[in-house]
């Protein structure tokens, strides 16, 4: 005991020596920062919806260890929770190449309030990655958002539809029927004006192929008016007659979209089968097969386009019934009027049929496309220009290689038909554009 | 944390010693606790005021880094840049965010440059000065000063001493090409900034200079491990190397590698000559002596490349003994670029490794290079490491290689520390799948058999059943048959098709000829190989053979130059493995745009030939994939051409490995179906759709497409009179050249005329009226039955028919006794009634026959004399409604309100059937046969 006494002031230096030592190493260990514990500390932070405190974690675990996917993932999800999901496609680019089902889930949620067509394309490379049905059921919900986007236009070839007010209107010449009326039916008399197409169920969308009008009701049931000469209304004979009024060709209950020209229809349903009867003796309606699942199909007087749910385009000419030939790949939208053939592929190129006429300054342009600054959400095309919404809601007309932005117009929907682009607002207002004009001209 | 602790420690020590000092003088504590206590107080103190300056030292350095790196930003030099903000380790501090923010900015990365910005506008303490600056980090392109002006506002921001900021201006200036101010002193110093500058421009006989003189100055670990780096960096990049340069080595003279390199660069020398004349021989002489001297030039071409090689190196190899005396980490790094130097890239990434677990790494005191190393150790332990081709992990790479001597910011940044590092990303890359679905057989529909190809493991991991899920369209298959594919034992006949292009020379070539050469190492004796080179055009370099060394020694004489043309090369390739006993397998590499001839890849198919296709640069990937998926190879895209080892390795992995998978599909509704597997174990999965349409009948081999034939009882009658017993009619069609016999109805008909397209039967004209089948056999016995093709009839003299809403006119009217009207030989339909006011808006045409049966005819049309050849009539009614059948080729004409230019005017062919009333007339298809 005496011994130790005697001994402590010794001791108690060297003590003092060994805590310095020991305090110096902890912090320089504590110093260091642990990829780990800041990996935990922004999943907490993420859990309260501390967005920023997470990110700032997030990316301090990033510089620390470049391959930590929980990093990127928890980044990714606060960006998207606090309103920036324009930020984590960059971040989560490595883990959607190593094919991570998480990675694609957050990044069609960050894709689908921005860029729904984009989203879609994600959601079936998801699918295909997975065959999950929980990832069935988010790519159903999307395709289905994409099919029941407003059409409350049509023109067809001497004959337009307008769904107004839930009211279905018809314009044009009744030589066949296709104003839904009997007015002047087997006449040459034009009716100019928009008038009651004496449609009495309740209307959801109007598309027409040639000289025949239909319409999708809310039923998802499929009408039509006009000419059925190919037997294209798939009613297994062709008439002869002119008959005036609306016939159902379709009470599936699963009708999603309508297009075609003289001869042909095309039904695309909800499931993402595509349908057609006409030309080539089909009186009947038959299954598209061979060629997957389709999110999109549109006709000009010419030809139809048909884009799969795996981002391959496909043309067939009116000429040429059901000889589909593939036009491009990793496409996420397209457009098609009489002024062509427009699309934008995932990489946000803009390809087109015919050259656009006039490029913008600001945009690029190699061998596949125009790269626009901006990134396109939607497009539209006449002979004249473009008329594109970009992810940041924007409104764009391009017209002889300038970017007119068009303030005030919340778009609900763009398309082309027929000659024109097509505008459908919020608001319910449909108008109808050349693009050449500063303005749309609202149908009424 | 750090500066808290050392200055708590530091008052506290300073407190004790006062503490202490007054106890003792006041004698208040005994001399050896009160001289304990001092003792513990100064140790204290000394400490914190240690960790104070150490504090001071580190911030001021991390500091200096953000100074560098903002004085490169405002050259857009952003690679130094981001590597002097990857020195930084206070990751969360103002200024690094700041200077990153900006970085990214000119880097063009506005997304990461906004996230940045989020951060750094959410940092708690940030003083008003500094809410400026973030303004300014916002608008600084739309300012007048632009870069330049942002960058001095966050220099000026740091707390740096002007001392300290002359000193890194200085610096940076000397790093860029500068020259030393005559205040520099310090030769050390003033050597190492030269060095680094000489790096930078690649200066490289500067760089060498200046370090050997460097070790002459101070022969310390450092400056010798510098030394080493430099010679690599020379080594790597071609460089000359002279004894020369190691003139201040007092050793040189004795240098043994020095002697070593002049004796080999003697014997280069010698052989290069003896090449010359050999070349020359072999252009001069004819014959087998040619021969033999072409063959003698290949040899001592490739033996006088290893000598060159070996002289290139041993400067390297002297390094490398050098600093085998120093034994840390940092030494460990430096010897790792020794070793990628002399492309020995394989020791040089195991040298990293082994180094991350190294007892030097537990101890060193360097913690990011620790860090790095592990890192580094870890991407290459973990399957599917993510976000390795990152700028992160790039900078973490270069920082790595380069953090022997941090102070010389270029040495991650020669073209020696860029390579390595992308060799590191390339290796954690996947090239190719590792399993894929070769082909999927369902012509058994519901049996379906899928052919699988991929790593062995990943086809084992099926054929065990181990975590696979096997789906059929949304439907789990439980039962399923595997079976492993053995190709006489597994023998592959490989042929290389190398694009030789143009664009391929240089260094794209050389990567080829090192990754083929690779591939070759790792070939087993059973496999048969050939080689094709092809650019405008092909060129068979070795047919099959299994030596392996007659293919390597035509692998590096291949050179770049030339046009692309993939047809050829596919050709050629095909050719090659015409005789091939293995399985057939051709490896098209190319790195240009090409437009091919399908057919050409078809043939190959149509031999069994799997095409793998590798690409590179501006590949036309669209094209190679579908070469790939047409035969059931895969397309394996590399970045660059430095990529291609690794390409062909994990091609090696794959080739020649398939399974066959088959089950049988229970819900068969869905037509457009999809198989799909996934591994869960490597999370690997693989989807490939088909479709199940209607199988469209065959055409039958012989067919007739002439309207039918009609004839009139009085015409034969007239031929009967004139002892003419038969009649001819001549048929359109198909595949008539094999018709044997043919009859009319069940009368045997003479055959006078006949090709592919047509045939001419003679016919009896003694038979009855009706309506007759025709009946061609074939001379396989085959029979053909085209019914409604041969009519005989009274003709009635009417050519206007009113059938309820329709007005038919018909260039041919035939009347059969049992009430049978049959129209033909052009038939036109229009409406009948069209009232004021309106337009007739149907105009149809049938080249056929349409039959109208129960017909009576008009009393007054049946003639006082009953004699149905006196009737001529305007129109004929059939009645308010009816049905009309018949067949032919039903048409739109030019009148008809639905006609449009775009469309083919053809509306139905085949049998029709018209059913008529006088609101509504309709045609459908499928009319039957009227008895």
């Amino acid at each position: 005991m005496r011994l130790r006494v005697k001994k402590l002031p010794i001791l108690l230096p060297l003590l003092c020596i060994a805590v310095v030592l020991i305090v110096a190493a902890v912090t320089t260990r504590v110093g260091q920062s642990s990829a780990l514990a800041h990996t935990d500390l922004g999943q907490k932070y993420l859990n309260d919806m501390d967005y920023n405190g997470a990110i700032a974690e997030f990316l301090q675990v990033l510089s620390l260890d470049p391959t930590s996917q929980d990093a990127r993932l928890g980044l990714a999800e606060a960006y998207i929770g606090s309103g920036n999901p324009e930020m984590a496609p960059e971040i989560l680019e490595p883990l959607v190449e190593a094919e991570s089902p998480e990675a694609y889930r957050l990044l069609i949620d960050s894709q689908e309030e921005l860029d729904i067509h984009l989203a879609l394309l994600t959601a079936q490379e998801l699918v295909n990655n997975t065959d999950d049905e929980e990832d069935y059921a988010i790519r159903d919900e999307l395709l289905d958002r994409v099919l029941s986007e407003k059409h409350s236009y049509a023109a067809g070839w001497d004959q337009e539809l307008l769904l107004s007010g839930g009211d279905v209107l018809s314009a044009g010449s009744n030589t066949l029927g296709q104003l839904g009326t009997d007015q002047a039916l087997a006449t040459e008399t034009v009716q100019d004006s928009f008038q009651p197409a004496g449609f009495s169920g309740q209307a959801a969308r109007v598309y027409c192929a040639g000289r025949t009008s239909c319409i999708v009701d809310q039923d998802g049931n499929l009408w039509a008016a006009g000419e059925n000469r190919w037997g294209q209304m798939g009613l297994g004979y062709i008439s002869v007659d002119p008959e005036s009024g609306w016939t159902q060709i379709a009470d599936s209950g699963d009708i999603a979209a309508v297009s075609g020209n003289t001869g042909m229809l095309y039904v695309l349903k909800t499931d993402g089968s595509l349908w057609y009867a006409g030309q080539g003796g089909e009186l009947e309606l038959q299954r598209v097969g061979g060629i997957g699942s389709v999110t999109a199909v549109e006709s000009n007087d010419r030809q139809t386009v048909l884009l799969t749910a795996n981002g391959t385009l496909y043309l067939c000419y009116a000429d040429s019934p059901m000889n589909w030939t593939r036009v491009a790949g990793g496409v996420k939208l397209f457009s098609l009027g009489n002024g062509g053939l427009t699309w934008v592929t995932e990489d946000n190129r803009i390809c087109s049929e015919y050259a656009v006429m006039g490029v913008p300054a600001a945009w690029q342009q190699d061998d596949q496309g125009l790269i626009p600054d901006f990134t396109v959400c939607d497009i539209a095309s006449d002979s004249n220009g473009l008329l594109l919404t970009d992810v940041s809601g924007r409104l764009l007309r391009v017209y002889n290689g300038q970017v007119y932005e068009i303030e005030g117009m919340t778009v609900a929907n763009l398309y082309s038909s027929g000659g024109s682009v097509v505008v459908e607002q919020e608001d319910g207002t449909v108008s109808l554009w050349d693009l050449s004009q500063p303005d749309p001209v609202p149908l009424t | 944390m750090t500066m808290i602790i050392a200055v708590v420690a530091a008052v506290a020590g300073i407190l004790m010693v006062v503490l202490a000092v007054l106890l003792l003088c006041k004698k208040k504590l005994s001399v050896r606790w009160g001289s304990s206590l001092l003792a513990c107080a100064l140790i204290l103190a000394c400490a914190g005021g240690m960790g104070i300056i150490r504090q001071v030292q580190i911030r001021t350095e991390e500091y200096s880094y953000i100074y560098m790196a903002l004085c490169y930003l405002e050259e857009e030099q952003t690679d130094p840049a981001a590597l002097y903000l990857k020195r930084v380790n206070n990751s969360q501090g103002y200024y690094l965010t700041a200077a990153q923010v900006l970085l990214e900015q000119v880097r063009g990365n506005d997304t990461v440059a906004q996230v940045r910005l989020d951060v750094l506008e959410n940092m708690q303490d940030v003083n008003e000065t500094e809410e400026n600056t973030l303004e300014r980090l916002k608008t600084w392109r739309q300012s007048e000063t632009g870069l330049a002006g942002i960058t001095a506002v966050l220099r000026e921001q740091l707390p740096l001493s002007g001392r300290k900021r002359q000193e890194l201006n200085q610096a940076f200036a000397l790093e860029n090409g500068g020259f030393p101010e005559s205040g520099m002193t310090d030769m050390e110093d003033t050597l190492l900034l030269q060095i680094n500058q000489a790096l930078g421009s690649q200066n490289w006989y500067s760089a060498l200079s200046s370090a050997v003189q460097l070790v002459h100055e101070n022969a310390s670990e450092s400056n010798r491990l510098l030394l080493a780096e430099v010679i690599a960096d020379v080594t790597y990049s071609g460089g000359s190397i002279s004894t020369n340069q190691f003139l201040y080595d007092q050793q040189t003279d004795t240098d043994t590698y020095a002697r070593e390199s002049e004796r080999l660069m003697v014997r280069y020398d010698d052989l290069m000559a003896e090449l010359t004349e050999l070349q020359q021989e072999a252009d001069y002489v004819d014959g087998e002596d040619g021969e033999a001297a072409a063959g003698r030039s290949a040899e001592v071409a490739e033996e006088a490349e290893t000598v060159l090689r070996q002289a290139e190196n041993i400067f390297a190899l002297r390094a490398l003994n050098s600093i085998a005396d120093i034994h840390s980490l940092e030494a460990q790094v430096v010897r790792a670029r020794l070793y990628y130097a002399m492309r020995n890239y394989q020791e040089a990434i195991d040298t990293l490794r082994s180094s991350a677990e190294s007892v030097q790494a537990g101890l060193s005191g360097n913690s990011s290079l620790v860090k790095s190393l592990r890192l580094v150790k870890q991407v290459y332990e973990t399957e599917g490491e993510v976000g390795t081709d990152t700028p992160e992990f790039r900078e973490e790479l270069q920082v790595l290689l380069g953090s022997v001597h941090p102070q010389l910011i270029q040495l991650g940044l020669t073209p020696l520390a860029r390579d390595f590092a992308e060799r590191i990303i390339s290796d954690q890359k996947t090239y190719g799948s590792g399993l894929y679905v070769v082909g999927l057989d369902a012509s058994r529909y519901p049996e379906i058999q899928v052919r699988l190809g991929g790593q062995m493991e990943l086809l084992e991991s099926v054929i065990n059943r181990e975590m696979v899920v096997i789906n059929d369209t949304r439907t789990t298959i439980e039962t399923y048959e595997v079976e492993y594919n053995s190709t006489e034992e597994r023998k592959n006949s490989i042929c290389f098709v190398i694009d030789t292009s143009g664009s391929m020379g240089g260094s794209p070539i050389q990567d080829a000829r090192e990754a083929l050469n690779q591939f070759l190492d790792a070939v087993t004796g059973n496999d048969e190989l050939a080689l094709v080179r092809f650019e405008s055009s092909a060129e068979i370099l070795v047919d099959l053979t299994t030596s392996v060394g007659t293919l390597k020694a035509e692998v590096n004489g291949l050179e770049g130059g030339g046009g692309t043309d993939i047809t050829a090369g596919i050709k050629a390739g095909t050719t090659a493995l015409t005789d091939a006993s293995g399985a057939r397998t051709m490896i098209v590499m190319t790195d240009g745009q090409s437009a091919i001839d399908m057919n050409a890849v078809q043939e190959a198919v149509d031999q069994g030939i799997t095409i793998f296709t590798i690409g590179f640069g501006s590949v036309n990937d669209e094209l190679l994939q579908s070469i790939a998926d047409m035969s059931g190879g895969q397309y394996l895209r590399a970045d660059s051409s430095t990529e291609l080892t690794n390409v062909y390795s994990s091609l090696q992995g794959i080739i020649g490995n398939t399974i066959t998978v088959t089950y049988t599909v229970e819900n068969t509704e869905e037509e457009e179906r999809y198989f799909f597997l996934e591994n869960e174990e490597y999370s690997r999965s693989v989807r490939r759709e088909y479709y199940i349409g209607e199988e469209t009948e065959a055409e039958p081999a012989v067919t007739l497409t002439s309207p039918p034939a009609m004839q009139t009882r009085e015409y034969l009658e007239n031929l009967l009179r004139q002892q003419q017993t038969t009649f001819r009619i001549p048929y359109n069609g198909t595949g008539l050249d094999t018709v044997a016999a043919a009859y009319a109805g069940d009368t045997a008909c003479a055959i006078t005329n006949q090709g592919e397209n047509y045939i001419e039967l003679e016919v009896s004209a003694s038979l009855p009226d009706g309506v007759y089948e025709i009946r061609l056999q074939d001379q396989d016995g085959e029979i053909y039955s085209f019914p409604e093709m041969l009519i005989i009839g009274e003709q009635l003299r009417c050519w206007n028919y009113r059938a309820g809403s329709l007005l038919i006119s018909a260039n041919q009217a035939l009347w059969l006794d049992n009430g049978l009207l049959v129209l033909g030989n052009g038939l036109q339909m229009n409406e009948a009634y069209v009232e004021d006011g309106e337009v007739n808006t149907l105009s149809l045409r049938l080249d056929g026959v349409l039959l109208f049966s129960g017909v009576t005819l008009p009393a007054e049309a049946a003639g006082e004399s009953g004699d149905i050849r006196q009737i001529r009539l305007e129109q004929m009614d059939l009645g308010d409604t009816g049905v009309g059948e018949g067949h032919g080729v039903l048409s739109l004409s030019r009148d008809d309100k639905a006609y449009t230019e775009y469309v083919s005017s053809e509306i139905l062919e085949g049998e029709i059937l018209v059913e008529y009333d006088v609101q509504d007339s309709r045609i459908t298809v499928g009319g039957e046969v009227a008895e």
